[in-house]
């Protein structure tokens, strides 16, 4: 896939992610990892941005099989984040779509 | 790459960022290689996963808004010259290129602190301009003022080797000056008088007016003369500098005990003051207010007795040349009221004499006229 696509709809999978339940990094990198394929080193960055814009807030848990995790929770501030980038991502899908068979069909036609 | 190298190389990376976030993103980069590596993988598939450390970090610091060149231009600096941290980032700072210098430069200042200098010296060349100007500065400032210490201390050791080498050189003045004057056979006359008699002829001693061949017996004694006299003088100023000292500090001692007497006896006069209030409001302070009174007095006492011992010394003075200035006064009134008072007398004596005379001779004259005429 495209790495400018994968770039732009990366943060509305992380985010859509961890609003049906909190998770920890590596737990959703592997989650992110089903949907696109896409760098592990890229998501850290990208979580620690959302943290910094306080779209997400973290805590501490701790793990059975290790030490405690970092844990990303998303906040109100994140969920109108996320509804706003499932609109925008819903309204270009659709023009492009739109688009794109409008030239199919010219073409066709 | 194994796990320490890769997070001492992110660490590396990231160190515009706070400690506590690098620590924060290393954390989570362990526990990541941790559970890939739980999960079947080897440690440096785990780590090549992440991609380039440079990459990774430039895109972690572009999550803090942080320019990634800066990061990429530390590990680069500090790869190259070992430098220490500010000059590693000056380093990057000039690989950043100029469009991101403006940003790039205030973001190093904030970390960095002189880095900057350095930095635009590299990237624009007048900050070391700049920078080689306040050294020349710098530099010339330094020699100046060892210049001018040197020339202190060339003017000290002047002035020391002078009062030092004066008596000599004044006797080897008067040597010469004896010798001249003996070979010329000339009886000489210092007008200024500066010259002691024997070297000029006036006295019995010289020999600047005897025969050449005799002189030299006079010449050592002399010059012995004018060092004793040039030791003498350096002695009466040690001596005068000592006595002024030992003044200043009895003086001092004085002056502390004596401030020190009044401070307490305002003190008290105060507490006076207060007591006498309280005492006039009907509280029973009679014996404190009698205590203070007394106190008032004792210190008022000792501070005028160490006034007079503060001016026991001008006042001895004082009163030596006053006295001395009065006793001399009154010898001179004495001396001259008398006389002109004598004189005065006298004259008055004379013109009563002669007024008479001429009363007389005037009284006598008519008479005589009359006897006459």
């Amino acid at each position: 896939m495209n790495a400018q696509f994968k770039k732009g709809v990366l943060e509305l999978i992380v985010l859509e992610s961890v609003r049906k339940r909190d998770m920890y990094g590596y737990e959703l990198v592997e989650e992110v990892s089903k949907v696109i394929d896409v760098n592990e080193g890229t998501i850290y960055p990208l979580l620690k941005r959302l943290t910094n814009e306080h779209y997400f807030e973290t805590y501490l848990r701790e793990s059975r099989e290790g030490p405690p995790r970092k844990y990303y929770h998303l906040t109100a501030a994140g969920v109108l984040y996320r509804d706003e980038l499932e609109e925008e991502w819903e309204r270009l899908q659709e023009r492009v779509c739109r688009f794109l068979k409008e030239q199919s069909g010219g073409k066709d036609g | 790459m194994d796990r320490q190298s890769f997070l001492d190389e992110l660490r590396s990376h990231l160190q515009v960022l706070q400690d506590e976030e690098q620590e924060d993103i290393l954390d989570e980069y362990l526990q990541h290689i941790e559970m890939k590596i739980k999960d079947g993988l080897k440690e440096e598939e785990a780590i090549k996963d992440f991609g380039p450390v440079g990459e990774l970090a430039a895109e972690i610091l572009e999550a803090y808004h942080v320019k990634p060149d800066l990061g990429q231009g530390q590990e680069r600096g500090r790869e190259r010259s070992g430098k220490s941290g500010w000059q590693s980032g000056a380093h990057g700072l000039g690989r950043s290129g100029p469009s991101g210098l403006g940003r790039s430069g205030s973001a190093d200042r904030r970390w960095a602190g002189p880095g900057d200098l350095a930095a635009e010296g590299i990237e624009g060349g007048t900050a070391v301009k700049a920078f080689g100007q306040y050294i020349k500065k710098a530099a010339f400032g330094i020699l100046r003022a060892v210049k001018r210490t040197g020339q202190l201390t060339m003017r000290c050791g002047r002035c020391i080797f002078r009062a030092v080498c004066s008596p000599f050189r004044r006797m080897g003045a008067y040597m010469a000056m004896g010798l001249r004057q003996g070979e010329a056979g000339i009886e000489t006359v210092d007008p200024s008088g500066s010259l002691p008699d024997a070297f000029v002829g006036r006295g019995s001693g010289s020999w600047a007016g005897r025969a050449p061949g005799r002189r030299p017996g006079g010449l050592a004694r002399q010059a012995g003369r004018g060092t004793v006299r040039s030791v003498r003088r350096l002695a009466g100023w040690m001596v005068d500098l000592s006595l002024w000292c030992c003044r200043v500090v009895w003086n001092g001692g004085i002056l502390l005990l004596t401030m020190s007497f009044a401070c307490a006896g305002l003190c008290f006069l105060f507490s006076l003051g207060v007591l006498t209030v309280l005492l006039c409001q009907g509280y029973p302070f009679t014996g404190l207010a009698i205590g203070c009174l007394g106190a008032v007095l004792c210190c008022t006492a000792l501070t005028v007795s160490c006034c007079t011992f503060f001016a026991e010394r001008a006042v001895r003075g004082t009163v030596r040349d006053a006295g001395g200035g009065a006793v001399r006064g009154a010898k001179g009134n004495a001396r001259g009221g008398a006389v002109r008072r004598a004189e005065g007398n006298a004259s008055g004596a004379a013109k009563g004499a002669e007024g008479s005379v001429r009363g007389i001779e005037g009284k006598g004259a008519p008479e005589d006229h009359g006897q006459e005429g």
